[in-house]
């Protein structure tokens, strides 16, 4: 299993008390499989997203990714599975805007020291049909492209798990579609498990899985109900 | 890797103006430090080496005993140029005629700065001389003594067991010094004949000098030899800084206030760079933590960002250095075609200085904002809200307050000074902060009825209270310490324009016969001439106190050296050696305060009012009973007050006034002084003829170096306060610059909704309007309060409420931060909205 949890929970507390955003969760995710979570805003499916990627950790339960429990792990640790691992797609794509777009897709390959990255970013960019505009800046760029060039980057590390973040939600529909067609033919083509947090029902239909999120509890449903 | 990242961010970021800001204040902070430093230190020692005539040597070491010929030879190899000086007092015969005159002997190469300057007759054309002096068998007179001994060129005046040649009329010697009235007329003669003079006996007053000139380390290493082997009770080392001449005193207040603003500029550029340090630091917030996400580990973010401030200060405190030495480059240039003369290059020190306080603000205050970065969750990427810990903002407190404070210290060297000013600086901005909160308070109230863009503004005001009184805080400052310099500037140009004013006293008489008192005033009287009150004098000399005599072997030559004798028998006091000129008067003289007792009124029992260093040097005090001996006749009196003597006011000034009955049975003559235009010069003659006995003191040439280097002065204060000037706006902007940030948002949500441009840009420029009229309000009032701690502590004057200001202050501060304000906004507006809000994501 690539990714497990059990009783995973997430809970805050407030001045009304304790809240919980995630009731406990068990999930199991087997490596190549793509999975779609869908569900109203603020049902907890970005949190949830968030400790399946290590970014934050769960009040109670476990997470591990490749048997690894990130719970054991110190930021430093999990900063060590998301180089190796994970690959990330925003939704508002999060590039950094003081570097080209060659240089942003080299970025994560650079900080887990590969000595080819920019080679890989060219080829990269050049598959996601941007190989003629390497230098330019994030805003020298539409939102697809932006979106393109994201996914440039999720890939370059050939993470074992992508986790995308709504990653058309920005984009017109028209653009979503390429977006979303450039991300599931790369992904189909590197086996790489996807992750998807969308509240687009036709974007999640194309997904292996479906779990629907509601006020903090998951459920699976049929990929055709969704 | 993660250098090339770290240096790939920092091209791309300065290529894109996103790190114009920070730069720009540390190239400020580096600029306005040096070209500062560099400025003030050629400039003062262009003045000293200028002021240095008023010695006619940069040091003088005097003693009362010969000087070793060992410490000459040790000056020479030093490549020092020296010069031997003899002064002591002896009796001149001519004609059956005799006067006490003060006698110098001098070698070659005196004066070693400025030069001598004689004429042909007594009041004609004076030249210059150069490479000169009295010849074997010749002297060189003074013109009171022509009229005193009614000498004349040509004549044979006979000094002890020699005659000479009475050459040339002196006319000015640059090192006459400004103790005029209490000197009797010189005489200068070839230091080789002094011994054939035979006046120079074990046990005579003589005290021997010599001259020293070089360049400042070369006098410092001369010093550093020979301080061990001076003696303070016999050898005295002299700058012209020290004493207390009217130069002197202008000298150092200039200097204190180059360094009092120099440091405000400093402490300016360093709130420069610390406002410009947070915010580059919240620039960075996403960028962390899309790192973070992507994988970097703690150390790699530690490592990327610690290169890239680096960077981007090195580059910056290159520019600085940079420019700092162009602009004073060119004001060096400028000051010097003003001013005629060269000025002498500075040494490494200005640009250690001033790439030190680049680096120590650019490292100090990121410190703190840079560990909130490093520590930014990787999970921002999902919640944009999350701006990591803030537990340790004490940190961050404590580090600028000690970057502060080191760089005033490193900066001025002394810790007296800086403390003051930080410990002045921490309450200014702890009651800024509360007034500051209570102004928008009361503002937001004041506000709720006014039209719509006032109305958006004070919303805003309020809203953003926490974080505009610190922004106010910065405003406040900036604005005050310019203030502060700008008044400072006023206060001490208007003092020396008091102190010399165009009328300002230019000859002194002494020797005025009591019978021809009337008769003298009247004819000033008659020409128009203003002169001062006639001063009674009566010599005598002080001989014990509470009855234990004074010990008195010094010579009359030197006052100020007086002050370094030590007194071997705690009961016996050091005497002045000399006869002091004793005064009475009814009335205390102008420019003249009771420290301590009370001036006598009517009272007519015997007493005298002493002068505060006279009195501390001594160790006397109130109700001390001081012996005085007057052509024989000895008498006893209280001390019943002390007095500060301004002895800058170029009038005649006292050590002893006695009220009237104690002394007026005395014989007495009179002196004053009075104003004379140069073109007027030739009345002189006229005036004076009638009374030959009375002797005339020609202070103009003094009066005119004085004047040329308080001009020069002028000059130095007037850079400094633009250089203050720029770094105060840059704060300001700065500041502007990260509220404008802060702001963007909602106006970005603003514009959206449909809000007109200039229903924005007013709202914004009415925002910064009131904040900017709040803090010239607030800064008015630190500044005043500044001001009066440092004119009564730090310059020595009067304090006076500066009401000017506090319109200057608000309406200054309002036009300045609103221009500023509308300026930021106008670009953001100018955007259209999809634009800005693409930005915004």
């Amino acid at each position: 299993m690539l990714i497990q949890t059990t009783q995973l929970e997430k809970k805050v507390t407030t001045q009304d008390g304790i809240l919980h955003i995630l009731q406990p969760i068990d999930l199991s995710i087997e490596a190549g499989q793509t999975v779609a979570i869908v569900g109203a805003s603020g049902s907890g499916k970005s949190t949830l997203l968030s400790l399946l990627a290590g970014l934050d950790l769960a009040s109670d339960g476990d997470v591990s990714i490749d048997n690894v429990n990130l719970g054991d792990l110190d930021e430093e640790q999990r900063a060590k599975v998301r180089a190796e691992k994970i690959g990330f797609i925003f939704q508002s794509f999060l590039l950094i805007p003081s570097l080209t777009a060659l240089e942003n897709v080299m970025l994560p390959a650079e900080l887990a020291g590969h000595k080819n990255a920019e080679q890989q970013a060219r080829e990269l960019l050049t598959k996601v049909g941007l190989g003629e505009r390497l230098k330019h800046y994030p805003n020298q760029l539409s939102g697809g492209e932006q979106q393109r060039v994201a996914i440039a980057r999720a890939f370059i590390g050939t993470p074992k798990i992508l986790f995308a973040d709504e990653p058309t939600g920005n984009l017109d529909a028209t653009t979503g579609h390429k977006v979303e067609d450039l991300l599931f033919d790369m992904n189909k083509e590197s086996g790489t498990t996807l992750v998807m947090v969308t509240h687009d029902a036709e974007l999640a239909k194309r997904c292996q899985r479906i779990l629907k999120m509601d006020a903090g509890r998951l459920t699976e449903v049929s990929n055709d109900v969704a | 890797m993660w250098h090339k990242i770290s240096w790939r961010l920092l091209r791309h970021e300065l290529k894109r103006g996103e790190l114009t800001i920070m730069a720009a204040a540390i190239v400020l902070s580096v600029t306005a430090v040096l070209s500062l430093s560099l400025f003030t230190e050629r400039l003062q020692s262009g003045l000293l080496a200028r002021s240095a005539e008023f010695l006619a040597a940069d040091r003088v070491l005097s003693s009362r005993r010969p000087i070793a010929d060992d410490w000459l030879q040790q000056a020479q190899q030093r490549d020092l140029k020296t010069a031997n000086r003899v002064v002591f007092n002896s009796m001149a015969f001519a004609k059956d005629n005799l006067a006490l005159v003060d006698i110098k002997a001098v070698s070659d190469g005196y004066p070693l700065r400025g030069s001598l300057r004689t004429a042909s007759e007594p009041f004609g054309e004076e030249t210059t001389v150069i490479n000169q002096l009295p010849g074997e068998g010749e002297a060189w007179v003074a013109a009171a003594l022509f009229q005193e001994l009614n000498l004349q060129v040509g004549d044979t005046l006979e000094i002890g067991q020699s005659q000479f040649e009475v050459s040339r009329v002196l006319t000015y010697e640059p090192d006459v010094g400004f103790s005029v009235f209490t000197d009797s007329p010189n005489v200068l003669i070839n230091y080789n004949q002094l011994e054939q003079t035979g006046l120079i006996q074990p046990g005579s007053r003589v005290r021997y000098n010599v001259l020293f000139a070089g360049t400042a380390d070369q006098l410092d290493g001369y010093y550093e030899w020979l301080a061990p082997q001076l003696n303070d009770d016999t050898h005295n080392w002299r700058s012209i800084e020290d004493g207390d001449s009217p130069l002197a005193r202008s000298l150092q207040r200039a200097e204190r206030f180059m360094l009092l603003a120099s440091l405000l500029g400093v402490v300016l550029a360093a709130t420069a760079v610390a406002v410009a340090a947070q915010r580059y630091c919240q620039r960075n917030y996403d960028v962390v933590a899309i790192f973070k996400t992507l994988g970097a580990d703690r150390r790699q973010i530690q490592r990327i960002f610690i290169l890239h401030l680096l960077l981007l200060t090195f580059i910056s405190i290159g520019v600085g250095l940079l420019l700092g030495w162009i602009l004073q480059a060119q004001v060096i240039e400028f000051v010097a075609s003003q001013l005629g003369a060269e000025l002498p290059a500075a040494g490494l020190k200005p640009y250690v200085l001033a790439s030190a306080t680049g680096l120590v603000s650019a490292v100090m205050f990121t410190l703190y904002p840079l560990l909130r970065l490093i520590a930014i969750p990787p999970l921002r990427v999902l919640n944009r809200e999350l701006t990591g810990t803030d537990k340790l903002r004490w940190l961050h407190w404590i580090a600028s307050a000690g970057t502060i404070y080191a760089l005033l210290l490193i900066y001025s060297q002394q810790w007296l000074l800086s403390t003051a000013l930080f410990a002045g600086g921490a309450v200014a901005a702890v009651l800024l902060l509360a007034v500051g909160r209570f102004f928008i308070r009361a503002s937001r109230q004041a506000g709720m009825q006014a039209g719509s863009a006032w109305r958006l503004a004070m919303a805003g005001l309020q809203r953003r209270a926490q974080a505009n009184s610190v922004q106010m805080l910065s405003f406040s400052t900036a604005i005050m310490l310019l203030l502060l310099v700008l008044a400072l500037r006023n206060e001490l140009l208007a003092d020396w324009e008091r102190q010399l004013p165009d009328d300002a006293p230019n000859y002194f008489i002494v020797n005025v016969a009591p019978d021809d008192v009337d008769q003298l005033e009247q004819r000033f009287a008659a020409r128009d001439i203003e002169s001062n009150d006639m001063y009674p004098v009566v010599p005598g000399r002080m001989t014990a106190v509470n009855g234990v005599p004074v010990r008195d072997e010094v010579t009359k030559e030197d006052g100020g050296d007086e002050a370094n004798t030590q007194t071997n028998n705690a009961e016996q006091r050091e005497g002045f050696g000399r006869e002091l000129s004793l005064t009475w008067r009814d009335d205390l003289p102008p420019n003249n305060t009771i420290l301590a007792g009370e001036w006598w009124g009517d009272n007519p029992q015997p007493q005298v009012s002493v002068e505060e260093e006279v009195a501390e040097r001594m160790r006397l005090s109130i109700g001390d009973e001081l012996e005085f001996n007057i052509g024989g006749n000895t008498f006893t009196v209280p001390v019943t007050s002390i007095r500060k003597v301004n002895w800058g006011s170029l009038q005649p000034n006292f050590f002893m006034i006695f009220n009237t009955s104690t002394l007026e049975d005395f014989p007495a003559t009179f002196i004053s002084s009075f104003n004379l235009p140069e073109e007027r010069k030739s009345e002189l003659y006229e005036l004076f003829k009638p009374f030959p006995e009375v002797s005339l003191i020609d202070l103009d040439a003094i009066m005119q170096q004085l004047r040329e280097v308080i001009d020069q002065v002028s000059i130095a204060i007037a850079f400094v306060l633009v250089l203050v000037l720029i770094a105060g706006v840059l704060v300001l902007l700065a500041q502007v610059q990260a509220s404008m940030e802060e702001r963007q948002q909602e106006l970005v949500i603003l514009r959206t909704l449909g809000a007109p441009a200039k229903l924005l840009s007013r709202s914004v420029t009415y925002e910064f309007l009131i904040l900017g009229a709040i803090s010239g309000l607030i800064a008015t009032l630190a500044m005043e309060l500044s001001l009066w701690i440092l004119q009564t502590q730090v310059f020595e004057m009067a304090a006076t409420i500066h009401w000017r200001f506090w319109l200057v202050g608000p309406v200054a501060g309002a036009i300045v931060v609103g221009t500023l304000g509308r300026l930021a906004c106008a670009r953001l507006v100018r955007r259209n909205t999809a634009q800005l809000i693409r930005k915004l994501a």
